[in-house]
């Protein structure tokens, strides 16, 4: 017991430290220990990365940390994933997520998409500069339960407009919940879209998403 | 006295006359005529009508660049063959070329003779330099600093974490986007035969550690800025940098244009006495969208804050100009409360 409090301590300070081959070499022996990948997830990542965003907002972190967190965030999913699903943890729910049309900004939409991946989503990555019929194929073919669009610039907002009329257009709106966001990006612009959500930041990002997957 | 001739005796740490106005250069030039940007960028005539059009309606602020070949952002990042979109009201955006960061081993510096849209940047630059009517200075164009560069190409989240899981290579490429930014620059006195002033934008130093700019940012952009002695170097920052203000002001540059997000009298305390401040006023919720009336009162306090004892210019704390009528109620503030001696708050 006290082996396994020890290293998830140990791991989540090497998250902190963004110390990322400690990180991996203590993933390893937490699973080799027999702790579960949910103890894992809940006690050191969670919790290593809610402690790099407090830096980051005290200033004593800046941008290359957070994504820096993101990328752990990742590593560690997907090197817990097999033991996840072999435990049968399921996942949260299934996202598509890209940056419009346009667009070529990708920080903030990976630092959700990592937050999203450890609160236990299944995303789908579409990148940056993301054409309409893209978002559109996407959601015809891998029939995800939230499509997230995020727009950077200003002149790039009207994409995530023209996407919501190609759902509908295509019959594909009452399929799949909608989540936007970006710097200028507002809850009134979401509202105005017919989004059904909008998450001002990675953190209300992942509650949104969990509500969306609450409402049938 | 001209604008330019307050600003270049700020420039020197003094009191010019009255405090200037100085706005950064933008596709706004464009924009405010009706002008597709790709069209203001190819077509030189227009561009320099464009330009000298908002000299005309504002004669009593400086612009930096002046009349300069502007070809926004993404001149130096399609040297190294990255693909570039264009957008009818925007400057151009450009796609990264470095997807595995082993790439950088075989990255060249571009020449700027041949290589991207450098060769088109000199052209502009001459034909402006052959066509502008005698009474307006003709400026280079804006470089990008090395770290905007450098991330422009290798895009900025693999770049960042680059700094913990590659160093060597973000020295390296750091190295590569430094020589490319020198030798732009050369190509660019070449055609001129030396420039008063240089200007480069870097704003990735603002996201970073202290530690992290000591070691990644601070030696190649002093070995920029001292490869031009003698020039008046500006250096735009829209991030926040109070965080790195004193190591900021030992790369060499002259006059810093800084973020809103910046405190302005703790700036000025700090590295008032060492470079120029040009500042800080905040763009979208105040500049682009508040009343004359509210953004004189603002300029009235930033000029109680900054302007004693010289070295300071009024300007906007990012890339953003316009509406015509923000700028004008700032060149006001400045005529109505900006007349030298300014006494201290």
């Amino acid at each position: 017991m006290q082996d396994t409090e020890k290293l998830i301590s140990d791991l989540k300070d090497a998250f902190v430290n963004i110390d990322s081959a400690q990180v991996n070499e203590l993933l390893k022996q937490a699973i080799e220990l027999g702790i579960s990948p949910k103890t894992i997830i809940e006690k050191a990542i969670r919790q290593g990365a809610d402690e790099v965003g407090k830096k980051y907002e005290a200033c004593e972190y800046f941008l290359p940390e957070l994504v820096m967190s993101g990328e752990m965030m990742k590593e560690a999913i997907t090197f817990l994933k097999p033991k996840m699903q072999a435990e049968g943890i399921t996942s949260s729910g299934k996202i598509i997520f890209g940056t419009v049309k346009g667009d070529l900004h990708d920080v903030g939409k990976n630092i959700v998409i990592s937050m999203l991946v450890v609160a236990g989503f299944d995303v789908t990555d579409l990148g940056v500069d993301v054409p309409p019929e893209k978002f559109i194929s996407e959601v015809e073919t891998k029939t995800p339960n939230i499509l997230c669009m995020s727009s950077l610039l200003t002149h790039t907002m009207p994409e995530l407009d023209n996407v919501m009329e190609i759902l509908k257009k295509e019959g594909l709106r009452e399929k799949v919940k909608v989540m936007v966001g970006g710097r200028p990006v507002t809850k009134d612009y979401a509202d105005n879209i017919k989004a059904d959500s909008y998450g001002k930041d990675a953190y209300e990002a992942v509650e949104e998403a969990k509500r969306l997957m609450a409402v049938k | 006295m001209t604008p330019r001739d307050r600003l270049m005796i700020a420039a020197q740490l003094k009191e010019p006359d009255q405090v200037p106005v100085t706005f950064l250069r933008s596709s706004y030039d464009a924009t405010r005529i009706g002008l597709n940007v790709k069209e203001y960028i190819f077509d030189y005539k227009k561009k320099l009508n464009a330009q000298i059009k908002l000299h005309e309606s504002f004669p009593d602020c400086a612009f930096v660049p002046s009349i300069n070949p502007d070809f926004g952002i993404v001149a130096e990042a399609s040297g190294f063959g990255a693909e570039i979109i264009y957008y009818e009201k925007e400057p151009p955006m450009n796609h990264t070329i470095i997807n595995e960061v082993e790439q950088i081993d075989n990255l060249k510096v571009p020449d700027p003779h041949t290589d991207g849209l450098l060769p088109k940047v000199l052209e502009a630059y001459k034909y402006l330099i052959e066509n502008t009517p005698s009474q307006y200075q003709v400026d280079p164009s804006a470089i990008r600093g090395p770290m905007d560069l450098a991330t422009a190409i290798r895009g900025v989240a693999p770049f960042l974490s680059d700094m913990y899981k590659n160093p060597e290579y973000v020295h390296k490429l750091m190295d590569i986007t430094t020589q490319t930014e020198i030798n732009f620059m050369k190509a660019m006195d070449d055609v001129s035969g030396g420039s008063e002033i240089i200007f480069m934008c870097d704003d990735i130093p603002g996201l970073i550690s202290p530690k992290f700019f000591n070691e990644f940012a601070l030696p190649y952009m002093k070995k920029i800025f001292n490869s031009f002695k003698g020039k008046v170097k500006f250096y735009h920052n829209c991030k926040g940098s109070m965080h790195i203000l004193e190591p900021l002001v030992e790369t060499g540059f002259q006059v810093f244009n800084f973020s809103f997000e910046n405190n302005l009298e703790e700036t000025k305390k700090r590295i008032g006495k060492k470079v120029c401040l040009m500042g800080n006023v905040e763009p979208i919720g105040i500049f682009h969208t508040a009343k004359p009336r509210e953004i004189e009162d603002i300029c009235k306090s930033q000029i109680e804050t900054a302007a004693p004892e010289g070295a300071y210019t009024l300007s906007v704390g990012a890339a953003v100009y316009g509406p015509d009528s923000s700028m004008q109620a700032m060149i006001n503030a400045a005529q109505k409360y900006g007349k030298y001696p300014i006494r201290k708050k």
